[in-house]
């Protein structure tokens, strides 16, 4: 039953931090924190894109 | 819908251009792909890449063809439908679009042939450089357009002498006040349709269980270029709203669903409502409490400025700007969280094998064209009453045609250009169904001296020639 | 330096340039559904596929000239010519989609070939009909259009119609001489045998009858009755060679005279018309934009003009000597 919950939160984690974390992304480059703000946060989720996509495989085995 | 010549030419010139647009939007942005998996395929010799290449290429021909045929017919709209708009604007406009023309037929008479037709015939490298002059001579045609219309939202560089147009200066005309925010947004526009149409197709593939390592290429390529390209458009897209609100206040009041001259603070963000012009309020409203303000005015409190404060006869139909909005706006948070989706399963590796995820994308091939139109309704009715904001009316600008014969031209119009859609629409099926191994290594779709450069046939004709001596 | 001169020029020049390119294969679009053979129709087809549609370059290069140096000219023509123009573009855009298909889809190649002739012989006679409706006198007030959308439609126009479709069909027959074998031959010498004298007839008919119609035209051939007078004997000349060279060799002959013809008589036109953009109604000058405008398109067409010039030429060069009778591999 445990295994059960802890799968159970595992999913929901999957679901949750995904969203939070674009979620601020989006709201973030509107500028609703602010230019500065705007402008960093655009750059990290660029960046950040460009090195996730480049070095990460997307399967276990070759891409 | 009323009989009248004015709303006639305006529903008419509407559709053609509606229609037109889907068309270069997809041409600009597949362009741009080619080059790259070609450059791909240059730098790897990886054999799939040259797969994508050729699967790819025939369909970035036929709509690069719709596009042009539906692009002269524009070229004549103008006039054909608001006479008085270019005799006005033309001064201004006229050696803009002159020079997109110009462009597009350098492009076309010299590198479009050995793109699509030369594979075999022209070195590896020349023909990268072909591919790749053609993606940049889409870019300028799209940015001399693109500078017409911006023209005509936030005019500049120009003086009335005696009712006529003079230019003043025309680095005011082309660079004018929108065009350095509209462009890079219309053109990162372009870049997600063509990468929701990659991974949508390769998605449908997958799902398919066919051509699994084209599949998973296209999906990849595809979705690392939307999540790479979508936070920029909507970083773009906020910045462009600002100049908006700053140069054509009128066009963002109606956007957003506001009729009064403050809203109540704070101000809820609509998603729906049903606007009654005639009273000047929202019949009905539906919203997210609070989000208006903050993404608004960047704060909790913040009020929103409504309609009201523009003039009644200079408002434009805020039913029109809105939707046409929310649609572009609403689409374009789809886009972002499809793409964040995608970071994440490709972190932990699930990328290929979530089967929502694929689903989803093949239900975002078209997100693109969607958006694109959306943004392109916003633009357009947002605008009116004016043709060039500030200066000419549209109803003041419309050609002297009795309306039956609008009618009947429009008519004319919607049935060909159904019958084109279809023709295109049966032409990619047919291509997508084939799958990429039957790909010719030159584009099917026929048109002349694109073929001059078939290998075949330049042997044929040579032959020929040999044969009469 | 006289701007409006020399943007007038160049729009001449891109209506003349279009009219001999694209005008032949308008005539061999037409003349396939004289073709029952359908080896033939794919011959003729054949000889135009290489180079049909880069022509229409020049149609465009035509209209965005005017707007952008002449806009109250484009602003009144357009409108006037509304019906034309429109019927004339999806024409065109007709002719290009059934192209296409066309080459895909062998088992309706006939109907496809049918809607490939329609669509050249609606373009063909819409051009007639502009150019008539021109010569007779567009209704211009101050610098609106004034008329009506069917004034295109008076018996003039419709005689230059016929003139005009006459014309494209010879130069589509000439090309058929030039470019075709065997089988083909004998079928386009048939057809300038029919067409060289109903395109003379009309012609000389359209002349005729435009001193009548059109005031302007009378007090043009008072100016320079000498220039238009050696204009019409070179068409009438061009005609003789013409018809006296079909098969025969060389079979370029037809070809050269039939482009000399045309030409003439569009050179006639320009006299004719001379100094007005809108004919017989508003000149050069009066029509003019701006002259930031009108240096700013000359540039633009000064550099892009001898590329795509090339380019044409470089296709014709490719493609020269006959049609081969298999065609051009994979339209079989």
């Amino acid at each position: 039953m445990l295994k059960n919950l802890s799968l159970a939160f595992a999913k929901i984690l999957g679901f949750l931090v995904p969203t939070l974390v674009g979620v601020t992304f989006f709201f973030a480059i509107l500028g609703v924190f602010g230019l500065g703000i705007a402008i960093a946060g655009l750059l990290v989720a660029v960046i950040g894109a460009v090195v996730l996509v480049l070095r990460v495989p997307a399967e276990g085995d070759a891409r | 819908m009323s009989l009248n010549p004015a709303t006639l030419a305006r529903v008419q010139f509407a559709f053609t251009v509606s229609f037109h647009i889907i068309f270069p939007t997809m041409s600009i942005g597949l362009a741009m792909f080619l080059a790259v998996i070609e450059g791909l395929w240059l730098k790897t010799r990886d054999g799939l890449y040259l797969e994508i290449y050729r699967f790819w290429l025939s369909i970035f021909a036929m709509g690069f063809g719709v596009g042009v045929v539906t692009g002269i017919v524009l070229s004549f709209e103008f006039g054909l439908g608001f006479a008085k708009f270019a005799q006005l604007a033309g001064p201004a406009i006229g050696p803009m679009i002159a020079l997109e023309v110009l462009t597009s037929f350098f492009l076309e008479a010299g590198f479009l042939g050995i793109m699509l037709f030369g594979m075999d015939r022209v070195g590896p490298k020349l023909h990268f450089f072909a591919t790749c002059m053609v993606a940049l001579g889409t870019l300028l045609s799209a940015s001399w357009i693109l500078s017409a219309n911006s023209w005509m939202q936030t005019p500049d560089g120009v003086a009335v002498h005696d009712g006529r147009l003079v230019v003043i200066n025309w680095w005011h005309v082309v660079n004018n006040p929108s065009w350095v925010v509209r462009l890079p947004h219309m053109l990162s526009a372009a870049y997600l349709t063509a990468s929701f149409l990659v991974a949508g197709v390769g998605a449908w593939y997958l799902l398919q269980g066919k051509h699994l390592a084209f599949a998973k290429k296209n999906v990849a390529l595809g979705t690392a270029f939307a999540s790479v390209l979508i936070a920029g458009q909507v970083f773009i897209g906020d910045i462009l709203y600002g100049t908006m609100l700053k140069h054509q206040p009128s066009k963002m009041q109606a956007a957003e669903g506001f009729w009064e001259k403050e809203s109540a603070s704070p101000a809820p963000y609509y998603w729906v409502i049903a606007p009654d012009q005639k009273e000047q309020r929202n019949r009905f409203a539906l919203g997210i409490p609070y989000l208006g303000s903050i993404w608004l005015t960047h704060s909790l409190q913040g009020r929103v400025e409504g309609l009201k404060n523009t003039p009644r006869e200079a408002q434009p139909i805020m039913g029109m700007v809105f939707y046409g909005f929310r649609i572009m706006y609403g689409t374009a948070i789809l886009m972002f969280a499809v793409a964040t989706a995608s970071l994440w399963l490709r972190w932990k590796r699930r990328l290929f094998t979530t089967r929502w995820f694929l689903r989803s994308l093949v239900l975002m091939t078209p997100s693109g064209i969607v958006a694109t139109l959306g943004g392109w309704y916003l633009a357009e009715t947002g605008r009116q009453p004016w043709v060039i904001f500030g200066m000419l009316r549209t109803i003041d600008a419309v050609s002297p045609v009795p309306a039956q014969t609008l009618l009947a031209t429009l008519i004319a119009f919607v049935c060909i250009y159904a019958f084109f859609m279809t023709a295109f629409l049966i032409f990619v099926v047919r291509i997508i169904r084939r799958g990429p191994d039957s790909a010719s290594i030159h584009a099917e779709a026929s048109g002349s001296l694109k073929n001059a450069l078939r290998p075949p046939v330049l042997d044929s004709a040579n032959a020929n020639v040999a044969l009469r001596r | 330096m006289n701007l409006p001169l020399l943007c007038a020029g160049f729009a001449a020049l891109s209506v003349a340039f279009y009219v001999l390119l694209d005008g032949f294969d308008l005539g061999v679009g037409a003349l396939l559904l004289l073709q029952p053979h359908e080896k033939s129709r794919d011959h003729m087809v054949d000889s135009i596929t290489p180079t049909w549609d880069g022509n229409e370059t020049w149609l465009i290069m035509t209209g965005v000239t005017l707007l952008a140096a002449f806009p109250i000219a484009y602003g009144i023509l357009m409108p006037a010519l509304y019906i034309p123009i429109i019927v004339m573009l999806l024409s065109l855009g007709l002719r290009g989609v059934s192209f296409e298909f066309r080459a895909q889809m062998k088992r309706y190649r006939r109907r496809w070939d049918v809607i490939f002739a329609i669509g050249s012989i609606a373009a063909a006679s819409m051009q007639g009909l502009i150019l008539g409706a021109l010569l007779e006198g567009i209704s211009v007030e101050g610098s609106t259009f004034s008329g009506s959308v069917f004034d295109c439609f008076r018996s003039f126009s419709v005689l230059c119609a016929i003139c005009v479709l006459a014309g494209y069909v010879v130069l589509g027959g000439c090309w058929l001489q030039f470019k075709a074998t065997a089988q083909l031959h004998g079928f386009s010498g048939r057809t300038l045998r029919i067409a060289l004298p109903l395109f003379i007839l009309s012609f000389f008919a359209v002349g005729g009858m435009s001193l009548f119609i059109q005031p302007g035209i009378l007090a043009a051939w008072r100016d320079h009755p000498v220039l238009l007078g050696t204009l019409s004997c070179i068409v009438l000349l061009a005609a003789f060679i013409l018809f006296g060279s079909i098969g025969k060799r060389p079979d370029v002959r037809p070809l050269a005279a039939g482009l000399v013809m045309i030409a003439a008589g569009i050179g006639g036109l320009a006299v004719l018309v001379f100094p007005t953009i809108v004919p017989f109604r508003i000149s050069i000058w009066d029509a003019s934009s701006s002259r930031l405008s009108q240096i700013f398109l000359l540039t633009g067409a000064i550099v892009v003009t001898p590329v795509v010039l090339g380019y044409s030429f470089f296709a014709y060069w490719v493609f020269r000597g006959k049609t081969p009778e298999k065609g051009w591999d994979g339209y079989e």
